[in-house]
């Protein structure tokens, strides 16, 4: 299989030609374009348990699995925030994800969502982390540009610009700059990192454009 | 201290890096993230001057930027931090020497300590319709970043030129401007889908963006859910 | 005159220098800056010619562009008074600009991604059929023949592909085509598919010709921000 990452960092494509029997599995809405031949499966992937847990996980609930029937196939994939798409390969380890920034695996790679209880990551908005491992290609997307810090020793982020990290680092989540800073400096909760890993953040936070947009929408009509 | 801008022009963020005991001034909200040993302090009045307060507070939550601003100090030792605006789009730096800025409300990013931000009042005439140009002004001396919706465009005025007034971005003092309908008449105002435009005139830099915020928040927010 | 693509490929900006008398059309809430003696008049968007009865079929189309494609009722047409004048344009989404020649061909545009065009491009209104409008993503396409100069814009980049035999696309990411394409609706995998897999229906492209897509669909967009909304 051949993956290639077009149009990157601003609207970022990803585009696979298949060899026969390939198979990608992608997020729901994800698929751009594709040779005709290539069979298109949905399930809720990891039956019943898995997909609950992913809906928590503020994934949809449903995986499509794409197969190629022959060699030399095309699947064009893009996915649906504007911004970047990295290419992870995973060799027996593990990277924790912001649910959401899934975008597309092999088979090998399994992708678990890990409940945070009361830990609440990212300000209790739906958004969790997911957990993905195993062996084979990881495809995650962004909004906004990704910027990769390799963290040694500690770094404090603000935790709508997360996008996933090496499992390796220890992480813990307060509020930005103290209890008069929760209300008042608009940065809400931080997540501060420490030991040695790779985090990616991304240059866009999505509940600033979710407000931004907030007064355009239609107003509901009352009866 | 040093602003560099990385990831432009689409989704461009600031590093700020500082040197030990140096602060920074930032629009409440722009941080992304931060070394562990920079403080960040919430005040109405970051840059401490005086005569600020409670007054300056309201006078920039007019202006469309956030009533409180947020003051990063490099405690001990140099550290940095990053910031990024609301919307897609690029960030320019630019050293105030004795030139004074004029920003659109909402595009200022951040500023170092010697830089002086207050609101100006554009005039009556720049409140009408959906779309009031609201300048924020910038004197002192010291590097200011500011950003754009889309890609950043700076022209040399020499002459006249007119601007849709959504794609304003700032100009420099010297340039002088007044808002009109487009197209002069009232059929191009209605039908002419553009609203108020500015012309500007005179000599100097005017920096105008490729996207128009209120134009994009209307094509997607109408798709979206109702709301209250 | 001469046509500049500035800011792409993500915030793709038209600078168009026209020379006395030289005439642009530009969808209504286009323009980002133009010269002060540029002369901009708006019309109604449709080409019907000249006398009553084409002012009356001008209106029509400008109504039927309006509310079955979406695409705004008036177009401004801009005609330079001297020499050297220019006029900036850009649509109101992010993402790329794209300039044809068009040299005779004909072009066929999603609704949305037309920008603007010299006025001897001849614009029409093509209903793209039922089932197109169940897809969801807009049932009317814009037909520009001529000889003149196209502007197409794009929500996100813009993937121009040859198709030689047959491709499928989600009808989101469809921006224009041209050859001999043409295209039929149908479900994406089986009906289980088809409901669940968010990609609905799709359109099967069969024939040799260019296809233009784009990296991003609104659909996509509002999904993605509807857990953020309150």
């Amino acid at each position: 299989m051949k993956h290639e990452i077009r149009n990157g960092p601003d609207f970022a494509s990803l585009h696979l030609t298949l060899d026969e029997g390939d198979q990608v599995v992608t997020e729901a809405g994800a698929m751009m374009g594709m040779s005709g031949a290539i069979s298109l499966e949905t399930n809720m992937k990891g039956g019943l348990g898995g997909a609950f847990k992913r809906a928590l996980g503020g994934e949809s609930m449903f995986l499509n699995t794409y197969t190629a029937t022959g060699s030399g196939q095309r699947l064009d994939l893009a996915p649906s925030s504007p911004g970047s798409v990295v290419h992870l390969g995973l060799a027996g380890n593990a990277v924790m994800m912001q649910s959401g920034a899934y975008m597309a695996s092999t088979t090998g790679v399994e992708v678990d969502s890990k409940w945070q209880g009361a830990k609440g990551f990212f300000s209790g908005e739906g958004l969790f982390l997911l957990r993905c491992s195993g062996d084979g290609d990881l495809w995650i997307s962004s909004y906004g540009a990704i910027h990769q810090v390799d963290v040694s020793g500690s770094y404090v982020v603000d935790t709508s610009h997360i996008v996933g990290f090496d499992e390796g680092l220890t992480y813990s989540v307060r509020k930005g700059g103290g209890m008069k800073s929760l209300f008042l400096s608009g940065e809400g909760l931080v997540c501060e990192f420490t030991g040695s890993g790779r985090l990616w953040i991304q240059t866009r936070n999505a509940p600033a454009l979710a407000s931004f947009l907030h007064p355009f929408r239609p107003v509901k009509s009352k009866n | 201290m040093h602003i560099e801008v990385q990831h432009g022009p689409a989704y461009a963020m600031a590093i700020a890096h500082l040197d030990a005991g140096e602060s920074l001034v930032a629009e409440s909200g722009a941080m992304v993230s931060h070394d562990t040993h920079v403080s960040m302090e919430t005040s109405t009045n970051a840059t401490g001057k005086k005569g600020g307060g409670f007054m300056k507070g309201l006078k920039r939550a007019l202006a469309g930027e956030s009533f409180f601003q947020n003051r990063f100090t490099a405690e001990g030792a140099a550290g940095t931090v990053t910031l990024a605006p609301v919307h897609c789009g690029d960030v320019v730096v630019q050293e105030l020497g004795q030139r004074t800025l004029f920003l659109q409300s909402t595009a200022f990013i951040c500023s170092g300590m010697g830089v002086e931000i207050d609101s100006k009042w554009g005039g009556a005439k720049t409140f009408f319709g959906g779309e009031g140009l609201i300048m924020l002004k910038a004197t002192g001396s010291g590097p200011i970043a500011f950003n754009a919706f889309g890609g950043i465009k700076e022209l040399e005025i020499d002459g006249s030129y007119v601007v849709d007034t959504g794609h304003i971005v700032a100009f420099e003092e010297g340039v002088e401007f007044s808002v009109n309908k487009f197209g002069g008449g009232w059929k191009s105002f209605i039908f002419g889908g553009e609203g108020l435009v500015c012309t500007f005139s005179g000599k100097g830099k005017v920096w105008i963006q490729t996207r128009n915020p209120q134009a994009f928040g209307e094509a997607v927010g109408g798709k979206l859910p109702p709301r209250d | 005159m001469q046509i500049e693509l500035e800011a792409r490929p993500s915030y793709g900006m038209a600078v168009v220098h026209l020379d006395k008398g030289e005439q642009f059309v530009a969808e209504a809430g286009a323009m980002v800056a133009m010269s002060p003696s540029m002369s901009a008049d708006p019309r109604f968007n449709g080409t019907g010619g000249a006398g009553f009865m084409g002012k009356l079929k001008a209106a029509l189309a400008g109504l039927a562009r309006k509310f079955l494609a979406g695409e705004s009722m008036f177009v401004n047409h801009f005609e330079a008074t001297a020499d050297g004048q220019t006029v900036m344009l850009a649509p109101a989404l992010v993402g790329d600009v794209v300039h044809e020649s068009l040299g005779g061909r004909t072009i066929t545009v999603q609704a949305s991604s037309y920008l603007a065009s010299t006025p001897d491009v001849e614009v029409a209104l093509v209903w793209g059929g039922f089932s197109m409008l169940i897809s969801g993503e807009g049932a009317f396409f814009l037909k520009c023949s001529g000889s003149g100069d196209l502007l197409i814009n794009a929500y996100g980049a813009i993937e121009k592909m040859e198709v030689d035999g047959s491709y499928i696309v989600d009808t989101g990411h469809v921006v224009a085509f041209e050859g001999d394409l043409t295209y039929t609706v149908r479900k994406a995998g089986g009906w289980k598919s088809a409901m669940l897999s968010g990609e609905g229906l799709v359109q099967e492209f069969t024939g040799t010709g260019t296809l233009w897509l784009q990296t991003r669909n609104l659909g996509g967009l509002v999904g993605w921000l509807r857990p953020l909304l309150s």
